[in-house]
């Protein structure tokens, strides 16, 4: 735990300061500039509340899902980045698998950064919208549990969805 | 260290709660009403005051009874044997399982699969609402607890409050033979989608009401059956459903009305009745074009009940009520307009021209949907 003077020394530091994320999955250690690591709430409530060390250990999130995380942050740190730059940005690190986007997901909750959260939780949602219904099953590892005729009567109960406008 | 610290504080507190539900059920023991001031008396009177233990509303759940920690306590160390796994209770009125069934039901959610495997189920929903509304019906087909998830207020009450509610525009269509159907278009997607068909007695009728309710019902009311004449039933179409359902009849026949809706109630006003009176007495004495009764209805009751307030006196054209005001034409030919202000509550009638000096203002833009009366917003959410 980090003592009280030794803050109030970082504090008055001219240089820029820097936080150490250490995935305490693969060990792995990322350094990164304050400002860009307090976009994550978890991490600004640490700092704020002084229990943030010289090395902030960040549980339950690989070394690799953290480097996106920390790209997600550089980016949206930077105050000249336009909007179409963000968004371009935004969807190059969502264009990711399946697994890697539940980890994201995970890791956007964990951290408490909203605006990950929401893009990574829409790319979730557009690859289901993209998708037949058995797709979404196999490849979200949702279980049927419907009987041959409950999905059928599912599907009755919708029919009139089905058929064209004429 | 801190943690340790934590922990003990806890035991203290949950200490502290124990003491209190005895007490508690001493009250209770001999027959004194458990109110707030006579509870406080016990409480002074109480050893565990006397030695200065801090008393307090109980801040976690006081079920489970800890009596049996407070007669031998002497350190919060000592305690910590009891509070856990507090089995013994000396207390014949405390059910020692008190806890039990919730247990079972955390037991079982646990058993339950996960909406989205890998994910909790509160950012499974979170990633859920954000498909589009024109996905939802395979949503449904998925598994069952996508189906019972979708079924429920709670997906659609997130959406609105999320800003995700997609508004669809349902369109009425009569063919050639006077068969009426109803469609969905999705604006986003431009696209339609039949809805199922309305029920038989609607299939031909004319001069009923539609109107929406509760954000996803679509009621059609009244009209005038071409071989039955006019009907008092109600029916409506539920987006969630996607089925029609019945509900209670109005109290009197009518076709050709006005309605509205304010602040989620129903309202019908005049109408003309005809038709095979044999069970309406009402209409026979009235004879056939004349008014009827106004009456109101309200979802939540189910049930319909008359008005006589001024705001439905005489009131039978194409109507529509927007930003708490009810807007009706006061001729056939649209040339008036009635505004019928609920704030005031008086019933008076502001009338308007609808010539000249109105034509270009925002006004007269209601005249189509008040002649028509044929579109109506309808949302999948709350």
């Amino acid at each position: 735990m980090a003592s009280a003077p030794e803050n109030e020394k970082n504090a008055s530091a001219p240089e820029k300061k820097t936080l150490t994320l250490k995935s305490m999955i693969n060990n792995e250690e990322f350094v990164v500039d304050e400002h860009v690591a307090l976009q994550s709430v978890t991490i600004k409530n640490m700092v704020d509340s002084d229990c943030a060390g010289d090395v902030i250990p960040v549980p339950t999130i690989s070394g690799e899902i953290l480097a996106l995380v920390i790209e997600y942050c550089k980016n949206h740190a930077n105050p000249s980045a336009s909007e179409d730059d963000l968004k371009k940005a935004d969807a190059g690190i969502v264009a990711k698998d399946i697994y890697t986007l539940i980890d994201l997901v995970l890791a956007a909750n964990f951290l408490d950064i909203k605006g990950l959260l929401e893009v990574t939780s829409q790319k979730i949602a557009d690859s289901i919208k993209d998708l037949p219904h058995q797709d979404v099953r196999e490849i979200f590892g949702v279980e049927n549990d419907y009987t041959p005729e409950e999905e059928a009567a599912v599907r009755a109960e919708h029919d009139w969805a089905f058929e064209g406008f004429p | 260290m801190k943690l340790t610290m934590n922990y003990l504080n806890n035991l203290q507190r949950k200490l502290e709660v124990g003491e209190e539900s005895s007490s508690n059920l001493q009250l209770q023991k001999i027959g004194i009403p458990n109110c707030v001031c006579e509870m406080d008396q016990t409480l002074q009177q109480s050893p565990n005051a006397q030695r200065g233990f801090r008393v307090q509303a109980p801040l976690v759940d006081s079920v489970s009874c800890y009596c049996k920690a407070d007669s031998g306590l002497k350190t919060v160390a000592e305690a910590s044997k009891f509070v856990p796994g507090s089995k013994l209770c000396i207390q014949p009125d405390i059910n020692p399982r008190a806890h039990k069934t919730k247990n079972s039901r955390r037991e079982r959610s646990r058993f339950q699969p996960p909406l989205l495997p890998g994910l909790p189920d509160d950012l499974a929903i979170a990633c859920l609402i954000r498909v589009p509304r024109a996905e939802h019906t395979k949503l449904r087909l998925v598994c069952k607890r996508w189906y019972r998830l979708l079924a429920g207020n709670f997906f659609y009450s997130l959406r609105r409050s999320f800003g995700m509610a997609e508004e669809w525009v349902y369109v009425i269509k009569r063919d050639r033979d006077g068969r009426i159907s109803w469609h969905a278009f999705d604006p986003m997607n431009q696209l339609w989608q039949p809805l199922p068909p309305v029920p038989i007695e609607y299939s031909g009728a004319l001069g009923f009401g539609c109107a929406v309710l509760s954000g996803c019902h679509l009621y059609l009311f009244g009209g005038k059956d071409p071989l039955k004449g006019s009907m008092r039933r109600v029916v409506f179409y539920s987006a969630r459903t996607n089925k029609w359902h019945r509900v209670p009849d109005m109290l009197r026949k009518r076709h050709l009305f006005g309605s509205c809706v304010i602040n989620n109630s129903l309202y019908v006003a005049g109408g003309e009745c005809e038709g095979i009176q044999r069970n309406s007495p009402f209409c026979r004495r009235l004879g056939a074009h004349r008014e009827v009764l106004s009456e109101s209805y309200i979802p939540e009751n189910n049930t319909w009940v008359p008005i006589s307030n001024g705001m439905v006196a005489g009131w039978q054209n194409p109507s529509i009520s927007m930003n708490g005001k009810l807007y009706a034409l006061d001729c056939r030919d649209g040339c008036k307009l009635r505004v019928y202000d609920e704030a005031t509550n008086s019933g008076k009638a502001v009338l308007f021209s609808l010539c000249g000096e109105w034509i270009n203002s925002d006004l007269p833009d209601l005249i189509p949907t008040l002649q028509y009366g044929l579109l109506e917003g309808i949302e999948n959410g709350e």
